[in-house]
């Protein structure tokens, strides 16, 4: 079980960055009070915008970054006191991290075994097991540089699983893959569900969300707004996809005056658009 | 002790397993070593030959027929002609400066006249020589034909004074052999450990230096130190396993330049020619200097891999490792111009100490308490920053630019 408690990440900026994201304020709080709790044998989403705080949220959990406040307990394990221990129960996956391009799945695969203190034997019989899942075999002995993207990603995934986690933290999981590799992905994460693994997914694409995820934590601007399975947060909104949920939410939440303007031009955008399809229609 | 093993295996894989970085690191200082030694062993040794062989010009005015004789029949392979103009002497003097001719003797006028009726309180005769120290062909001629006019001065006051023993009063070291007492392989060792140190401090600190930046600076802008960050092991066994494959590798290419320059040894004695020194190096100044190296290694790593851990990526590294290696560079060159008479609070300054250190290894002037010294101060130091560069991976603003 992964818990979130009042989780906090303020980011002081240098002068540099002040700069490049054009703002005066020397802090920039990227998650604001977040608590949730995923449980065994279930997907939970962290879905919201780019910028929201998922990514931090998971950087958080999986114990790269220290909370500014609140705390984060893996399978019971406090992340800033028993960072280790957390860490040995985790797989994390994200763009961010990735694989040495010199080195080939295999060597990578076997390393990271090894590097989690697993066995010759039980590497063996997880390679076998996850380079047939996603058909690394034929690629196993090429060099990350060589890969192609899709390639890359599985060979990443399954470095990632070696030490077969009780939490599995997949950001963004499916960005940049083909419909065939995505669909193996999704897949695989349904069969962690059914092991009864902890599998957390930040999204923000609303259609994989409602598939894959059975409860959502909606995050907007780092606050944690919602949290319920998707009938919850249907009805709590009173819309009947996830898409007009978030921005029924959206419209509540957001207090920069730009963003609501933006908001509302994209809406006059899509109504002018949808008249026309109907004349067209018609 | 398992991680740091998987770790340091990995980092000497990632080198040794990768064609280019092999080429890059460990053959091409050496073909360029061989390269340049070549060429300049090929250019020097034409440029000895064709100095040799060229005939030197020699002008001569107002020589009595006796000196003529003793220039024409010196195998000195110059041709020597004869002036009789006065007054071409200036335009002579003028083709020296300018390279066309090598060497003028100028005899005064009537200058047996004055030697055969000279008194005592007259005026000594005075023979003119003009030579130009900035062209190789003129110099090797002055070099060639002034002793004769020495023969002759000597022949003529042996004409003079009947026998030269009378006038001599004393010799020096006209049959001492002896009179060289130098140690050769102990001034060899003063050319070696004026040129060694910085050579050897330069090459490994800039072994350390490529290896360094690409194994944690290049980690981090591939992405690929983030993956290491959440692997469930002490960050700490990451560092030592990075640091002992680095020092490894600086180690090794150390050895690879060492090699080198020892096989290039026999050429660099002939090319400086210096008389009768050993440019050698005894097998216990070798197991000093190997010891010494060690640790310097160690602490050049360390530095590398602390300032890389700061940098965003590779470029910014190199930024950074540069004021580093200007240190090292000064040391070196320190050493060269400071006297072996030093103080020890000397071997307390990091990177300067070492460089002294070797530079009196190589002279055979190296104390027991000095060397010891260097060591204990090297080990201190390069583990004070090990320690800090461990602290620094915790931190997740240097380590992920969070």
């Amino acid at each position: 079980m992964v818990e979130v408690n009042g989780l906090t990440k303020i980011y002081k900026l240098s002068g540099k960055q002040k700069k490049e994201m054009n703002i005066k304020d020397s802090k920039k709080i990227a998650v604001d009070n977040v608590s949730f709790t995923a449980n065994e044998g279930e997907i939970f989403g962290l879905l919201g915008p780019n910028g929201a705080g998922k990514t931090t949220t998971l950087r958080v959990i999986s114990t790269l970054l220290k909370p500014t406040a609140g705390e984060v307990l893996v399978e019971g394990h406090d992340t800033i006191k028993e960072a280790e221990l957390a860490r040995a129960d985790i797989c994390f996956l994200t763009n961010e991290l990735k694989l040495d391009p010199k080195f080939t799945p295999r060597y990578l695969f076997r390393m990271f075994g090894r590097l989690h203190g697993l066995s010759e034997e039980v590497i063996d019989a997880r390679q076998e097991e996850l380079f047939n899942i996603f058909g690394i075999v034929d690629f196993q002995d090429k060099k990350i540089e060589e890969l192609s993207t899709g390639m890359k990603q599985k060979a990443s995934i399954a470095v990632s699983l070696v030490h077969d986690p009780e939490v599995v933290i997949f950001d963004e999981p499916t960005n940049g893959l083909d419909i065939i590799t995505a669909r193996a992905v999704t897949d695989y994460l349904f069969e962690l569900k059914r092991k009864g693994k902890v599998v957390i997914v930040s999204t923000h694409i609303m259609s994989e969300a409602q598939k894959l995820c059975d409860r959502i934590g909606m995050i907007i601007g780092g606050r944690n707004v919602i949290t319920g399975t998707l009938s919850e947060i249907l009805e709590a909104t009173n819309t009947t996809d996830l898409e007009d949920a978030f921005f029924a939410i959206y419209r509540t939440t957001i207090t920069n005056e730009d963003e609501l303007r933006e908001l509302n031009d994209l809406d006059k955008q899509i109504k002018l658009h949808e008249r026309t399809d109907d004349g067209e229609a018609m | 002790m398992n991680t740091i093993k998987t770790i340091y295996n990995k980092e000497m894989r990632r080198v040794l397993f990768d064609l280019k970085m092999v080429f890059g690191l460990f053959i091409m200082p050496i073909l360029m070593m061989v390269l340049i030694y070549g060429i300049m062993g090929f250019m020097a040794f034409t440029m000895f030959r064709d100095i040799e062989e060229h005939k030197s010009s020699v002008y001569v005015y107002g020589a009595p027929d006796k000196f003529i004789d003793m220039l024409e029949d010196s195998d000195n392979g110059g041709v020597v002609s004869k002036v009789t103009d006065k007054s071409e002497l200036d335009n002579l003097k003028d083709m020296v400066i300018a390279g066309d001719v090598d060497y003028i003797i100028e005899f005064p006028d009537g200058f047996l006249e004055d030697i055969n009726s000279y008194k005592e309180g007259d005026k000594v005769p005075q023979v003119k020589t003009y030579y130009n120290p900035s062209e190789d062909y003129s110099e090797s001629a002055m070099d060639k034909y002034s002793p004769l006019l020495e023969e002759y001065r000597l022949d003529l006051l042996e004409e003079r004074v009947g026998t030269l023993d009378a006038v001599s009063i004393f010799t020096v070291n006209s049959d001492n052999d002896e009179a060289k007492l130098q140690d050769d392989s102990k001034a060899g060792g003063k050319m070696l450990g004026m040129v060694l140190p910085y050579i050897i401090s330069i090459l490994l600190f800039a072994g350390a230096m490529s290896l360094g930046s690409d194994s944690i600076a290049g980690e981090k802008e591939r992405g690929t130190m983030a993956t290491m960050l959440v692997l469930p092991v002490k960050r700490s066994h990451i560092v030592y396993g990075k640091l002992l494959a680095l020092m490894t590798l600086s180690a090794m290419t150390a050895c690879v330049y060492g090699a080198g320059m020892l096989a290039s040894i026999p050429v660099a004695t002939t090319l400086m020619s210096v008389n009768g020194m050993k440019l050698s190096i005894s097998v216990v100044q070798a197991i000093l200097l190997l010891v010494l190296v060690i640790s310097m290694v160690f602490v050049y790593v360390a530095i590398v891999a602390a300032l890389s851990v700061f940098a965003k990526d590779m470029k910014e590294a190199s930024t950074y490792i540069m004021p580093a290696y200007l240190v090292v560079i000064i040391s070196g060159v320190m050493t060269m111009f400071r006297s072996s008479d030093t103080n020890l609070f000397e071997y307390f300054i990091p990177l300067y100490g070492p460089a002294m250190a070797m530079r009196n290894i190589l002279t055979q002037e190296i104390t027991n308490v000095q060397l010891l010294l260097t060591i204990v101060v090297n080990l201190i130091f390069g583990a004070l920053i090990a320690f800090v560069i461990t602290k620094t991976f915790e931190n997740e603003r240097v380590m992920l630019n969070a």
